[in-house]
């Protein structure tokens, strides 16, 4: 139970209840972390019950437990019962007990069924009309018969979860990526905890044309898919310290990107999606790539959280995207024509310096000179948050051709240094005006560009000067990757979202 | 002990799928399901495989088999299918097979008594010819899969002097140029037999079954067949060709 859930809980708790508890009290509960065990049953966003109990000594005291009245009648009470005596168990209780209101035949049922069994009576025990309470204990929660006892319930719980689409939070979500040039499957627990992760890079086939060419990324798509989901299953069985891969039927849920990307590309990796999915019954869940592009931001540190701004920045994307709270996204601007890395890979192609142009330019640039040439600032002042590229590039290819037939020498990092920084200046100057009018205190820097060191550093200085904290992923989880895949595909199926059979490739997906 | 074969194919305009009975070498046609699809094999192929196992009572995991058309076609189409069938192949743990789509649409004319020639549709103004010597019942392949313009293959065609019964969703465009090249020995098959049917690819596969060559059934091993390069390296080719490179 977080704070954030109390205001449900409360109102479930007024609801059901003739003396109810007041907000204070939980907020007191809530609070207590060493001597409480509180869950709460969540599907999608609404709260529909809790239960909490209190620890002293070996000894476990149910305090409450409620599940809201319309979800009553599915075993959601149960499976309450079942997590938070375990919780306690976990927590060194041996015995579990509590009172419960004579009339209330319902939960007596409920307790007998978990095991505990009616000793005592405390007459007018509750305010009101005096109702006795009836006093109830278990056995030795570790003794042999209440362990089956309790193994039957969790089981039980299980399968009423299921019928919820609720989840306790450690389920195994496999990812799947194919939207460019990398195959990639990661297996992920509870969206946040990295089992496995594989990524089968095809730059070395796109390298000798200066740029990814989609039909060659379609087809090794089609002839790395299997093994790299294979070569998932067995590192995450390796993980999780199973005799042999992960069990496709032991996943619960497939995520798989749907786009925006290359359609060939991604066609790839839903269709062969798809068909794991039907043949084994695993629902299928589809994540927006930039959407995994910021949740690779709260793989790598997971106190990064809504609200906040991204600027994603890759071979294919430029974008800015505000998100004031999870799972709510408004892309404020894109690029109109060339992403950032391509007109690095333009660049370096022109210059004959090969692929890809990112990492070469780069390393030149740190040997130039920044204010060398004065290259345009396409849309800086546009008093938008659009991006444009292909001008800078074009000027950056004339200026070559002028002083090349000029018959002068180029001086590459000069070139570099000033081209990067033409880039940095726009998209820094975006980002500050985006955190700004978006009030938030949180950026993230996402996508293959982020392993740019200049536009990191200025970044993170300009924003830091505005008091917004900037956070950037390792680089493996910078460049496409499947874990950033699944941890958004994780939240997405708590959430109940689901894909189709008839699911299609959407090339031009929209973040909100 | 008979197994469930499920068999499909979008490398055209048009979705084959079929499910079988194999015993043995021998497989027996159980359904099918056929029908026009232009662009939108991703969305309805896998909904129609499990109607089609619905319909016939059968559930996904009776499978014991996967057969998927494998080209030449549509490169995209061609890896719908394929790709679809490595994931449910993978995730059914059974082995997966693939056949040419060409020899699926030459077996809708087995009960024919003819040269048969097949000509798909490559598009970029060029096909897919394949002869196939056809017997009441039996079918033979007498060329591998390749790519090329339609005047050469009518050319190649008009050199045979025994009449060949024209077939495949290239003659949607090039019917009139065949007819012309060979004006006296061909005819044109009827326009609905143009693309692979579920009975064809059924039909193709028992075929490849007796006569081996289908592989070991590894998911991961049944590949698209393209017939070209991509552009970015036929390009390339013709560079190091022209001496550029």
């Amino acid at each position: 139970m977080r704070n954030s859930d109390i205001d449900a809980v409360h109102a479930i708790e007024t609801a059901v209840f003739p003396s109810p508890w007041s907000r204070a009290m939980f907020m007191e509960e809530s609070a207590r972390e060493n001597d409480r065990v509180w869950i709460v049953a969540e599907a999608g966003n609404e709260l529909l019950g809790y239960a909490g109990i209190m620890l002293v000594g070996e000894d476990a005291h149910i305090m409450n437990l409620a599940v809201r009245r319309d979800a009553r009648g599915r075993g959601l009470g149960s499976a309450l019962l079942s997590a938070v005596i375990d919780g306690a168990v976990c927590r060194g209780a041996v015995h579990v007990t509590l009172e419960v209101r004579e009339s209330n035949v319902a939960a007596i049922g409920l307790y007998e069924s978990a095991g505990l069994h009616d000793v005592g009576m405390r007459p007018g025990y509750y305010s009101g009309g005096g109702e006795n309470a009836v006093i109830m204990w278990s056995d030795d929660m570790n003794a042999p018969g209440m362990q089956a006892r309790r193994g039957q319930l969790a089981a039980r719980a299980e399968s009423v979860l299921a019928d919820f689409e609720l989840h306790d939070g450690s389920e195994l979500v496999l990812g799947i990526e194919s939207s460019c040039d990398e195959t990639a499957a990661s297996v992920m627990r509870g969206g946040n905890e990295l089992v496995s992760s594989v990524v089968a890079s095809q730059i070395v086939f796109h390298s000798r044309f200066g740029g990814v060419v989609p039909e060659i990324a379609s087809r090794k798509h089609t002839e790395a898919i299997v093994g790299v989901i294979d070569e998932a299953l067995a590192r995450a069985g390796e993980s999780l310290g199973l005799d042999g891969p992960l069990p496709i039927g032991d996943l619960s849920a497939i995520a798989v990107t749907h786009g925006p990307g290359l359609v060939g590309a991604l066609v790839v990796g839903l269709a062969y999606a798809k068909g794991l999915s039907l043949a084994t019954g695993v629902p299928l869940v589809g994540v927006n790539h930039l959407e995994g592009h910021i949740f690779a931001n709260m793989l790598a540190d997971p106190t990064v959280e809504p609200p906040l701004v991204a600027l994603l920045v890759s071979g294919g994307h430029t974008s800015l995207v505000h998100m004031p709270a999870w799972g709510e996204y408004h892309t404020l601007g894109e690029t109109l024509d060339d992403a950032t890395g391509e007109a690095f890979d333009k660049v370096a192609k022109v210059l004959g310096l090969g692929y890809p142009g990112g990492p070469i330019l780069s390393t030149y640039a740190a040997d130039g000179d920044p204010a060398a040439i004065d290259f345009p600032r396409a849309m800086m002042r546009s008093g938008d948050y659009a991006f444009s590229l292909s001008g800078l590039k074009t000027a950056v290819i004339n200026h070559i051709r002028h002083e090349r037939e000029a018959g002068r020498e180029i001086d590459i990092p000069d070139l570099a240094a000033s081209f990067q920084q033409a880039v940095i200046d726009v998209q820094v100057s975006k980002s500050v005006r985006a955190a700004e009018e978006c009030g938030v205190k949180m950026f993230c820097l996402a996508g293959g560009v982020a392993a740019n060191a200049a536009l990191r550093e200025a970044l993170r200085e300009a924003l830091e000067a505005i008091g917004v904290r900037m956070s950037v992923p390792p680089f493996a989880l910078c460049t496409d990757n499947a874990a950033m895949i699944a941890a958004a595909g994780t939240y997405r199926f708590r959430r109940g979202e689901r894909l189709g059979l008839d699911a299609e490739a959407v090339p031009g997906l929209r973040l909100g | 002990m008979s197994h469930l074969v499920l068999a499909f194919d979008t490398a055209s305009d048009s979705v084959a799928i079929a499910l079988g009975l194999r015993e043995g070498l021998d497989v027996e046609l159980l359904a099918t399901c056929d029908f026009p699809a232009r662009r939108a094999a991703n969305l309805r192929l896998l909904d129609s495989v499990a109607q089609l196992l619905r319909d016939n009572g059968r559930a996904v995991n009776e499978l014991s088999e996967v057969v998927v058309g494998h080209g030449p076609g549509s490169f995209t189409g061609v890896r719908i299918g394929v790709a679809s069938a490595k994931g449910l192949a993978h995730g059914l743990g059974v082995p997966l097979y693939g056949v040419s789509t060409l020899d699926a649409v030459a077996w809708r004319l087995a009960d024919r008594d003819t040269l048969v020639g097949v000509v798909a549709d490559a598009m970029r103004s060029e096909v897919y010819p394949v002869l196939f010597r056809v017997e009441p019942g039996h079918v033979e392949r007498l060329g591998p899969d390749r790519v090329m313009r339609p005047e050469y293959a009518a050319a190649e065609f008009a050199e045979i002097s025994e009449p060949i019964l024209l077939t495949g969703d290239g003659l949607g465009k090039y019917s009139s140029l065949f007819t012309d090249a060979l004006p006296n020995h061909s005819t044109i098959a009827e326009e609905p037999l143009w693309t692979p049917s579920g009975a064809g690819l059924i039909a193709a596969y028992q075929a490849a079954l007796s006569s081996g060559g289908l592989g070991d059934g590894d998911p991961a091993l049944v590949l698209p067949v393209y017939t070209r390069m991509s552009d970015a390296e036929e390009n390339e080719q013709r560079r190091i060709r022209d001496g550029a490179l």
